[in-house]
């Protein structure tokens, strides 16, 4: 398979799934704030760390609140993960391998473009974010979807399929990394109601509600939520599980044993890990999981995409 | 829909001189006629989304608002009797081998040079005469594989030849995507009519091109200059529909002699490149050296043989719009035959009488670069205002041998259906037939029939506001339908017989 048309693939991966990601979050968010009214005003920053765009959003808007933060994420060019920007990107890449992918998967990301990135100027205004969320995470799911019943199982997909596993467990992580301290900062200062509130939009986020809550039957405790998104091997958003679906993709492709090697261990961190190594002893810390996956990343473009 | 058509001053494809339906489309006028408004505007509605879905667009250059554009589709399709289509073939069969035979001449012993039937300083001045290339002895010893010739009708309804596009023609997809936009959106209008199939131009074009390898099961790839170019839609889809690589310049480099691509296994040998690229940028050490769409290395490689090139480098010197005033002559030099296809009067800047008419009245003809393609370019003389007269004569004058000046013809017209007024309107069209030239030569019947939708304008160039008609060829002359109920039923009964048939003859060809 051309370098190009892998390279391609990979980052159409990773720019839907970020669209989709971006869109749950923002959703989730959006509402989650108007319902805590008053008392979580603080809430759009943490967005911003999510999605790792303060600097950039900084420099083009002076105060980050219910308008500035969901136009950013959103709907800003400016910001080039914004859900604009990243399904405007995976329709270039994917118009770029016409020839490869089939006809419905470009005809599906073609229509999301022109439905989803034009004439957005009045999505807020007409109280439209939350169809408009639930178009994008369509989108994904329908591109996704005819993948799985009409690309050949070749090489194509396996690199289509590590973007998507990549960008998923890289999000989860950050969703968790914010969330996670923010809590442990707050202490109890806060109404249990409102902790309440704000897990049940983490999980949420992670379209991880409904799946979590038939495994625990408990009140939301942190620490459970955290090791539900990290490790649970049978909830297909988990770090765990995308890592490991990195690292089955990456089996199957030719010459690849030094970025296996590094999905290997990661995996073998996360199997082996209890969540109470990994949030109070930081060993591995999330930001060391976060690295090791930049790493793998970095890995997967020197070995397949980079001319030799 | 036909109410108040206009069918008069020009030659019409659909009505005869008496307003009356020519026989071949009596039966499609019917049916035409058979939809309510709101029916026919529903259909055309869904072709234009499917198009719009699909992304079949093309890139206007130097337009900063949306760049990419679908071409406009008329559903009302221009039909060719068979007896019409049969002469055209003739014809065009007859003018391709001659331009290949031209340009085996040029770039070898030079005879119809030595023999002054065609002035050596005119083609030794062509910028697309590559001497790179010069005494290379190619597969097959054709230059020009894929060949697109403009056709017009004058006011006799005679074809005459426009212009040969002997380069990278573009265009073929839409006749294939507008066949099926049609089939789809209006499948009566086939029913019983006996249109010839075009779904087999893939098929043949990778059979001619796996043929210019002398290679067991070559690796023909598609090369394109990238998606921002105006043809990409085209490129994407022809490498997919023949399940060849679409690949970029920097998708391929040269070593040890021979072309390869990047591939996520490393190196993989490359045969055949169908290029959609122009000659000056296919490898910078030999053209253009700033070119960062090519390959360095590739016309070493192509030289030794080692690689084939569909269209050949340096097929242009024949489709230079000065060259092509003296293509009837090569058909009588290299042929021995009568061309059976006219030219349209050219006068050529390069000679000091012609130039002296092109100055005189500069008002009354279309001027054209003699280098340039799809509409840019060019002088339409009696729509043209003085001062863009006058700029033009200034490079006329500075660069003779540059242009050359045509008549306006009178081109035909072909009712066509304006979505503004709800009605069938006259639009000027021409006929672009898509040629292959391996060792026959083959043409998918009909072509794409391009239709100038600014009304009253004669450019039907997509980049200047054209649109495109699907376009059939009848295995028959047509015939009227006076009964058509009758006729229908029957018709019907022979069409799975005439359709099988037909796609019999394409999988033998």
């Amino acid at each position: 398979m051309l370098s190009r048309v892998a390279e391609s693939l990979y980052w159409i991966g990773r720019y839907l799934e970020r669209a989709e990601s971006t869109a749950r979050l923002l959703d989730v968010n959006y509402y989650a704030i108007l319902e805590g009214a008053g008392l979580v005003t603080e809430q759009w920053p943490p967005l911003l760390g999510i999605t790792g765009s303060e600097n950039n959003f900084k420099s083009r808007h002076a105060k980050a609140d219910a308008k500035s933060v969901p136009f950013w994420l959103a709907f800003d060019l400016y910001n080039p993960s914004s859900i604009r920007s990243c399904i405007s990107m995976a329709r270039e890449n994917a118009r770029s391998l016409r020839d490869r992918i089939s006809t419905e998967m470009w005809e599906s990301v073609n229509r999301a473009y022109l439905e989803l990135c034009f004439n957005t100027d009045m999505v807020l205004q007409n109280d439209a974010l939350h169809e408009y969320c639930t178009k994008v995470r369509e989108v994904s799911h329908l591109f996704h979807g005819i993948a799985l019943s009409t690309l050949q199982r070749d090489q194509g997909w396996q690199f289509l399929r590590i973007g998507q596993m990549i960008e998923r467990a890289d999000n989860q992580l950050r969703l968790l990394q914010v969330r996670y301290r923010k809590s442990k900062a707050d202490g109890a200062d806060f109404a249990e109601a409102l902790e309440n509130h704000r897990w049940m939009a983490v999980l949420k986020s992670a379209s991880a509600y409904e799946s979590y809550r038939k495994l625990h039957h408990t009140r939301l405790a942190p620490r459970s939520i955290a090791e539900y998104l990290l490790l649970e091997p049978s909830f297909p958003r988990s770090v765990l599980y995308s890592i490991t679906g990195m690292r089955d993709a990456l089996k199957k492709l030719p010459g690849s044993s030094g970025v296996l090697r590094e999905a290997d261990w990661l995996v073998a961190r996360l199997e082996y890990a209890r969540i109470e190594d990994i949030l109070d002893d930081e060993k591995p810390s999330l930001e060391r999981l976060m690295e090791s996956i930049g790493v793998a990343g970095r890995m997967v473009n020197e070995t397949y995409f980079s001319p030799r | 829909m036909f109410d108040a058509y206009d069918g008069s001053a020009f030659f019409d494809e659909l009505f005869d001189a008496d307003g009356q339906p020519r026989a071949h489309y009596a039966a499609t006028l019917d049916r035409l006629n058979g939809f309510s408004k709101s029916e026919f505007e529903r259909r055309r509605l869904l072709t234009d989304l499917a198009f719009r879905n699909s992304g079949i667009t093309f890139t206007v250059y130097g337009d900063a608002a949306g760049t990419e554009r679908t071409f406009p589709f008329d559903p009302v399709p221009r039909i060719i009797p068979a007896s019409e289509w049969a002469h055209l073939e003739r014809g065009l069969t007859q003018r391709v081998l001659a331009l290949n035979a031209f340009l085996r001449d040029v770039y070898g012993e030079q005879a119809i040079l030595n023999d002054g039937v065609v002035p050596r300083d005119l083609v030794l001045s062509c910028p697309q005469f590559r001497r790179e290339v010069f005494g290379l002895k190619l597969p097959l010893g054709v230059y020009t594989h894929i060949v697109g010739s403009d056709l017009v009708r004058n006011e006799h309804g005679e074809y005459l030849v426009l212009e040969d596009n002997l380069r990278t023609p573009s265009g073929v997809s839409y006749v294939l995507g507008n066949r099926t936009a049609l089939t789809r959106t209006m499948p009566g209008l086939f029913a019983g009519m006996g249109v010839r199939p075009v779904q087999h131009y893939t098929t043949a074009l990778l059979e001619l091109l796996r043929s210019l390898s002398p290679r067991d099961n070559p690796t023909v790839v598609v090369l394109t200059p990238g998606m921002y170019n105006s043809a990409y839609f085209e490129h994407s889809f022809l490498a997919q529909q023949m399940g060849v690589e679409l690949v970029e310049g920097r998708d391929l480099f040269v070593s040890d002699g021979r072309v390869w691509m990047r591939t996520t296994e490393g190196k993989q040998r490359v045969d055949v490149i169908y290029r959609r690229i122009d000659d000056d940028y296919l490898d910078p050490t030999v053209f253009k050296a700033d070119s960062s769409l090519g390959v360095r290395g590739l016309i070493e490689v192509y030289r030794q043989g080692h690689v084939a090139l569909a269209n050949a480098v340096g097929a242009g010197v024949a489709d230079d719009k000065a060259v092509y005033a003296y293509v009837p002559k090569m058909i009588e030099y290299y042929l021995g035959e009568k061309p059976l296809l006219k030219n349209v009067p050219t006068l050529l800047g390069w000679d000091a009488n012609d130039l002296g008419e092109m100055l005189k009245n500069p008002a009354e003809l279309i001027f054209k670069a003699v280098g340039e393609a799809g509409g840019y370019g060019m002088l339409v003389g009696p729509a043209a205002t003085q001062a863009e007269i006058d700029e033009y004569i200034k490079l006329v004058k500075a660069n003779p041998r540059n242009y050359i000046a045509q008549p306006v013809i009178p081109l035909s017209r072909h009712p066509t259906y304006y979505p503004d007024s709800t009605r069938m309107e006259p639009c000027h069209v021409d006929l672009r037939p898509y040629i292959l030239v391996g060792e026959n030569v083959t043409i998918i019947p009909g072509g794409l029939t391009r239709v100038a939708l600014k009304r009253g304008s004669l450019v039907v160039n997509s980049s200047q506001g054209g649109g495109s008609k699907d376009t059939w060829v009848l295995e028959g002359d047509g015939v009227p339908a006076q009964s058509q109920s009758q006729s229908q039923s029957q018709s019907q009964g022979s069409q799975s017989q005439s359709q099988s048939q037909s796609q019999r003859s394409a999988g033998q060809t």
